[in-house]
């Protein structure tokens, strides 16, 4: 069951089977942990009574999305017909997820100006002085909207003194 | 109820409150002029902001953005022709049309003025239809209101914009989870994997911070468009005599269908403005013009997704069940100052229930202020590049998601549920079932447990009692509904196979 790429994104049925697919094996981890929980009875409904309803209601529409893309011959075009720019998306994806594992370290100021510089730098190429400029602009007047005016007690990190 | 509404406008009308009114339908018209950026994704990175400001307050600001967002989505599907807002798809047709033949001044005025008309309608009919609402649903039980939300949830997965079937999806992962944490009723832990800081339960904001403004800028990260503002100038933004003739009708009309559609359950902006371009184009002497420049065709929309705006509050305000996402972020913002929306908001909260009619009063009048006199600003803010506009969105959701517990699971989570709204709108699941069901989730579960012991473990209990069985009833109508398609097309293919054979 490889997948087929369709204009830079996989086919529906791809799509569709694979979504099936996971979501069965989601509902099949749901219903398991709903039975530890306690399912108890109609007169007196335990913790898992309606995490197992709703779980397995879930996994048999995944199932029945599953064998209808199986059944599928159509190898229709994916939700975007346009060429997708992965490399942005990847890129933001990860700026995010540093600085959420630095904020606490390096602390508000340091990971805002960072962010801001790589994400403007990422989304047009160009000269850095304006971008850099722009980003400390902003990291500032933030820092002033949030922590002193709204008093939002943001990380210090290696800048104590603010 | 005259001495109320003086006392709404009381309580509306203080300085703090005013301003809020302000901000919010300022932030409101300008999600509604950038396309990309929706009035779901601006409520939720304000929420953690509302927390220091009144109960009331709040909702003023976040109600300001919802029916604000209507009014500003025409001003980009007439001079872009792309809908500002999905409520403003229909509005493009015309609008833009008009605007290419030299007329988007009156396009412009029309809608504004449309929109203001239908907004202080449909706060009217808030008015009149919430408070009798409200009162009959204090004698709602636990049956009633499981059934009430079931049938929501079930109208909001078959109105979808996408496969039902997707939508009930994922409707029940929302509503999966919003029961993880501490049950309800007997104290047991739920999928925490032993994080303490679940106990509490996943957050609404990281999960619509997520979901709605950091999976929405994931989204625009992959193309590459630029907008085309038309090149006309703006003028005689007053429609004319002939215009007025016109349009009086239509606008009347669409605003009551528009308030009418606002009600039900998944209703909301988008479907009341399909709908009353295509009642208009049936009732038009002269339908052939629709599509080329008709301004019936841009005021009977632009009423209809103003008017739905104040409908989609009267469930929220008389019987405390959210009917699509966006009024969902008012529930929740609501809950998050300890304000349950319901049946008893207006004894136990009176200020609240009339300062927010009041507010919307004054906000339609700030929005006509806002949206005729600074056309201008707006098609400026047309113009600014999304390289600032984006990382701006992804800050403000950070921020916004640690300010609340000031805990870094929080901003996990948000990018978390980033992901996932971007995977299953790139896999074509629809994302506002989900924050419904999840908002409503805890609801449902209490209710049912509740009516499950009321009846003994009898399930009767939803089939005996009239509301319950008439909201079963419709929402087995609904899933059937659904069926029908499916098991016709699986009949086609079977005769098709004996043909063959």
């Amino acid at each position: 069951m490889g997948l087929r790429r369709v204009n830079g994104w996989i086919s529906k049925k791809d799509a569709d089977l694979w979504t099936g697919l996971f979501l069965m094996v989601l509902s099949g981890a749901i219903i398991r942990e709903a039975i530890d929980l306690e399912v108890g009875n109609p007169s007196n409904p335990g913790s898992g009574f309606m995490i197992l309803g709703a779980s397995a209601v879930l996994g048999l529409l995944a199932l029945h999305q599953f064998i209808k893309s199986l059944r599928s011959f159509k190898h229709k075009q994916g939700a975007a017909a346009e060429e997708i720019h992965w490399g942005r998306i990847v890129a933001v994806v990860s700026a995010n997820a540093l600085y959420i594992f630095l904020l606490q370290l390096l602390g508000y100021l340091v990971c805002t100006f960072l962010f801001l510089s790589f994400c403007f730098q990422v989304l047009e190429r160009g000269r850095w002085i304006p971008r850099v400029i722009g980003s400390a602009l902003t990291t500032f007047i933030t820092y002033l909207l949030f922590a002193r005016l709204l008093q939002l007690n943001l990380p210090k990190g290696v800048v104590p003194f603010f | 109820m005259g001495a109320e509404i003086l006392y709404g406008f009381k309580v509306a009308t203080t300085p703090e409150n005013l301003v809020f009114c302000f901000i919010g339908v300022l932030l409101g018209t300008l999600v509604g002029v950038l396309p990309g950026i929706g009035p779901a994704g601006a409520m939720a990175l304000l929420l953690p902001i509302s927390l220091k400001i009144t109960p009331l307050g709040t909702f003023i600001m976040l109600a300001g953005i919802y029916y604000g967002s209507m009014y500003g989505g025409s001003t980009t599907s007439i001079l872009v022709s792309i809908p500002g807002e999905p409520a403003s798809v229909m509005t493009c047709i015309d609008g833009y049309q008009m605007a290419l033949k030299g007329r988007a001044g009156p396009a412009l005025g029309i809608s504004a003025i449309g929109s203001f008309i239908a907004g202080t309608i449909s706060v009217i009919g808030l008015m009149v239809f919430a408070l009798p609402l409200a009162k009959g649903a204090l004698k709602f039980g636990p049956p009633e209101f499981f059934c009430l939300v079931l049938m929501g949830l079930t109208l909001v997965t078959y109105l979808s914009q996408k496969s039902a079937e997707k939508a009930f999806m994922s409707a029940l992962i929302g509503m999966l989870l919003s029961w993880v944490g501490i049950d309800l009723i007997n104290g047991q832990s739920r999928f925490t994997f032993g994080i303490m800081e679940l106990n509490d339960g996943v957050g609404v904001i990281p999960l619509v911070m997520g979901l709605f403004g950091i999976s929405e800028v994931f989204m625009e990260l992959e193309k590459d468009e630029r907008i085309e503002v038309i090149k006309t100038k703006i003028k005689n933004l007053l429609p004319d005599r002939e215009d007025w003739r016109q349009c009086t009708g239509p606008i009347l009309r669409c605003s009551v269908l528009g308030f009418l559609l606002g009600i039900i359950p998944g209703g909301g902006g988008i479907i009341a403005n399909f709908m009353a371009y295509i009642m208009e184009k049936r009732l038009s002497k002269h339908p052939e013009r629709f599509g080329t420049g008709e301004i019936v065709g841009v005021a009977a929309p632009e009423s209809a997704n103003n008017a739905a705006a104040g409908g989609a509050l009267i469930p929220l305000l008389s019987l405390g069940i959210p009917m699509n996402a966006t009024v969902a972020l008012l529930f929740a913002a609501l809950l998050i100052h300890g304000v349950r929306p319901g049946p008893l908001l207006i004894q136990e909260h009176p200020d609240i229930f009339w300062g927010i009619i009041a507010s919307m009063y004054i906000g339609n009048v700030l929005l006509l202020v806002l949206n005729l006199p600074l056309i201008g600003l707006w098609v400026k803010v047309l113009k600014l590049p999304y390289r600032i506009i984006f990382p701006m969105v992804l800050l403000f959701c950070l921020i916004g998601a640690y300010a609340i517990n000031l805990s870094t699971l929080d901003l996990k989570l948000m990018l978390g549920f980033g992901v996932l709204g971007y995977l299953m709108r790139k896999f074509d699941f629809d994302t506002a079932p989900l924050v419904l069901a999840f908002i409503l989730g805890p609801m449902m579960e209490v209710s049912m447990r509740q009516a499950l012991l009321l009846s003994q473990g009898s399930f009767s209990i939803f089939f005996t009692r009239p509301l319950s069985a008439a909201c079963l009833g419709i929402a087995a109508l609904l899933l059937l509904a659904n069926l029908i398609p499916f098991l016709k097309q699986r009949r086609k293919k079977l005769e098709e196979i004996q043909i063959k054979e």
